[in-house]
């Protein structure tokens, strides 16, 4: 698991609020990178560290949606926080439908930047922790023969290992060796928990 | 020419010389100087002061009618006894071969009516009808013109010889006559023309004045003594008459006499008086006239009273002045999201920054050093709050137009720091091309801002209608115009205009937008032709987009 400190990017063409954003953000204890040039974000952004964006909308280099696009495009799931000086509803909505993880707008209150900033972050502290484990399974299933993922399949369906011998027209003690195997290199206790690392990683039962 | 038969005893002591030429002496010297009035009523006197003593019966001196020339009008006659005198109205057809002589210009005298030639059988007829014994007939003519008229003597009670003597006499008494008419005509003719050009003045409001410089004399027509106030039988001064100004014009109309009086430049000026009736404006003008060594020695005028034209002139001012700030508030409307805006960074920034303070202060040791440079910038960005309210309330004033010393690329700044994040948000790039060193131009700043404004929005909007993606470029150039002002040119990458658009563009409601009012470009064509400037539309060479040009004339130029 990567423990580094979250770091919390403000992004906002106006010089001036991009510094005061960044000064409150820094008073309330997180380590803050501003931009005031989005593209230069882009440039210098590092997709492992953790932490949140938060983004103002209108901006004529690129407005905020874009930004938010080439996140996408680069498959970077750091979380959104808008800031517009405008409610401009359809906006909101489309930002919010391409996963934001809040929508304010300016003047922003302490409290709801503060909060929103926090949530943000514990998101993708959260999606983070997930994606590793998804990865840690994924490890684990690189190391199955293929034999041993066909067998795998099948226990995940809930067959017993007679049923999916003559379905693989096999011997029933070679499927139990199999089984075992799997069991071990799955670093699964049970085959309950078998069935749901399988599931975390993405194998569908056969 | 005139058959002589035998001469009777009256005629021979009238036709003595002497007597007849004290008589003719008497009777031109009573239509000397005498009023055009009462030359008819002379005439008649004389004809029977004549007549009576030559026993000539019946006396008429009759004129074609100006209105028809066919009619004969007898306008003075002599009748010896009111019983012989003609009842039937004279007929040109009573007498066509006597109107001929007269045409003509040829006198006739007949002692009967059997002496008449054998062509004037009707003539002869018609002086049987009315007893016409004997006859003399003089045309008259004034001064070498064709005969207006005839002056004859006839006798009805006897025949009577018209000797060349008496003819010739009774030829001067002709004449006489004839100077008299022709100058109660031409004084009846100037009466009428001054008559007429006194109807003109009063129906026009003119008046006419003449200025006596040496003997400081200030004469008007009768008319402007009532209109200014001057006493009826009061001596107008030129002082006088400076005092009938309204104060406000007072100096500029006395710098304008002296100008002219001085050579300078012609007289002429427009100002206001005072009337009784009310304040009344006028355009004056003026002739100077000079003695041989040049000195003015009069000035001739006249003056139109053109309150009417002023009046509608303000009226369409205030009008303009209110369709102007309607507009400007309907822009307003437009740019009020871009407004909230612009007030909203400033409040962003000094409320996080507060609250940043806020949060220093409350630890356990305050960077001390921090807060300040925060307060510091919250007062910097109060101070840009402030300004963007104040530009917003410049663009609202409802004010009257306040001609100053201007830098157009200070305006066109100043819109587009206004306009930014419409400009932004509409994704539009912009490019500004100021050249340097430009001259100020004598304009109304919030005018100025209003019609860029306007420009701006519309190129947007025409961009935002049909400007291909990456292709929402506004470029705004500011430099000196072909004709010596200063020009600035909005261009946009739209669709451009069709023909009609360009010939129509600037017309009160004519509009591409389906909500437009339409009056946004025909506002400007009045705020521009105002500042003696020009604006106009054209398609770009290198489509697509339009390109609006105006351009204004320099401050210097136009004092």
């Amino acid at each position: 698991m990567n423990e580094r400190a979250p770091t919390v990017y403000a992004v906002d063409d106006e010089p001036a609020t991009l510094k005061a954003i960044a000064r409150l953000l820094r008073a309330d204890g997180w380590s803050v990178a501003a931009f005031a040039s989005p593209r230069e974000f882009l440039e210098k952004l590092d997709p492992a560290a953790p932490g949140c964006l938060v983004l103002d909308l209108s901006m004529p280099e690129m407005t905020g949606l874009e930004v938010q696009q080439a996140l996408d495009a680069r498959r970077c799931a750091l979380p959104v926080v808008f800031l517009t000086g405008r409610a401009d509803v359809p906006t909101s909505v489309k930002a919010m439908k391409r996963g934001a993880a809040d929508f304010l707008t300016k003047p922003v209150d302490e409290e709801d930047l503060l909060a929103a900033v926090r949530r943000a972050v514990e998101k993708d502290a959260a999606a983070r922790a997930d994606r590793a484990e998804v990865a840690a399974i994924g490890a684990r299933l690189a190391t199955l023969t293929l034999r041993e993922r066909e067998v795998l399949a099948h226990v995940i369906s809930g067959k017993l290992n007679k049923q999916i011998a003559a379905e693989l027209g096999t011997a029933e003690k070679t499927i139990k060796v199999h089984r075992g195997r799997v069991m071990e290199k799955m670093k699964a206790a049970s085959v309950a928990d078998l069935v749901r690392l399988a599931q975390r990683a993405g194998v569908r039962p056969a | 020419m005139l058959k002589t038969k035998q001469t009777s005893r009256l005629a021979d002591r009238v036709e003595s010389r002497l007597e007849f030429e004290t008589l003719l002496s008497d009777l031109s010297s009573r239509f000397i100087n005498l009023p055009a009035g009462e030359i008819d009523r002379e005439i008649e006197y004389s004809l029977r002061s004549v007549c009576e003593p030559l026993g000539i019966d019946l006396a008429v001196l009759w004129q074609w009618s100006v209105a028809s020339p066919r009619v004969i009008r007898p306008t003075h006659a002599y009748c010896a006894d009111e019983s012989l005198r003609p009842s039937e109205p004279m007929r040109e057809e009573h007498y066509p071969w006597s109107v001929q002589q007269v045409l003509a210009g040829r006198m006739f005298a007949i002692s009967s009516p059997e002496e008449l030639p054998a062509e004037a059988a009707v003539d002869r007829e018609t002086c049987r009808l009315f007893g016409i014994r004997s006859a003399l007939c003089i045309p008259l003519s004034f001064g070498g013109e064709p005969p207006v008229g005839a002056l004859g003597f006839n006798t009805l009670r006897a025949e009577r010889d018209w000797p060349d003597a008496l003819v010739k006499r009774l030829g001067l008494v002709a004449q006489v006559f004839t100077n008299a008419l022709a100058r109660k005509r031409h004084d009846l003719a100037l009466q009428e023309s001054e008559e007429r050009l006194s109807l003109a003045i009063k129906a026009a409001s003119i008046e006419i004045w003449v200025r006596d410089v040496e003997r400081d004399e200030f004469w008007a027509s009768p008319e402007t003594h009532a209109l200014r106030g001057y006493g009826d039988s009061e001596p107008v001064t030129f002082a006088r008459f400076l005092s009938s100004v309204h104060t406000d014009d007072r100096e500029r109309v006395r710098a304008a006499h002296e100008a002219s009086l001085a050579g300078k430049r012609e007289y002429e000026i427009e100002y206001r008086f005072l009337s009784p009736g009310g304040g009344r404006w006028v355009s004056s003008r003026g002739v100077v006239e000079r003695d041989a060594a040049g000195n003015a020695v009069r000035v001739r005028g006249a003056s139109l009273d053109i309150t009417a034209r002023k009046t509608a002139e303000a009226e369409l001012l205030q009008q303009r002045n209110a369709l102007a700030h309607l507009s400007r508030v309907t822009m307003v409307g437009e740019l009020s999201g871009s407004l909230a805006h612009e007030l909203n960074q400033p409040l962003t920034a000094i409320l996080s920054n507060a609250q940043a303070a806020q949060r220093h202060l409350a630890g356990p040791a305050p960077d001390l050093v921090e807060v300040q440079e925060i307060l510091k910038d919250i007062v910097a960005e109060d101070k840009r709050a402030g300004e963007v309210i104040r530009r917003l309330r410049v663009l609202l004033r409802k004010g009257e137009v306040n001609l100053q010393p201007l830098d157009l690329s200070e305006i066109v700044e100043d819109v587009l720091k206004i306009m930014r994040s419409d400009l932004v948000n509409q994704g539009v790039a912009v490019t500004i091309d100021a050249a340097a060193g430009l001259p100020a131009v004598a304009g109304d700043r919030v005018q100025l801002q209003q019609v860029l404004l306007n420009l701006v929005l519309n190129a947007c909007d025409a961009m935002a209608g049909g400007a291909a993606a990456g292709e929402h470029r506004l470029a705004v150039r500011v430099g000196r115009d072909e004709a010596g002002g200063v020009r600035v040119s909005v261009a946009d990458r739209g669709p451009g205009m069709t023909p009609e658009g360009l010939a129509r563009v600037f017309e009160p409601f004519f509009t591409t937008k389906p909500h437009g009012l339409g009056l946004g470009l025909a506002v400007c064509r009045t705020i521009i032709e105002a500042h003696g400037g020009r604006i106009w539309a054209e398609n770009n060479p290198e489509a697509p987009g339009a390109t609006f040009h105006f351009s204004i004339p320099v401050a210097a130029e136009r004092a």
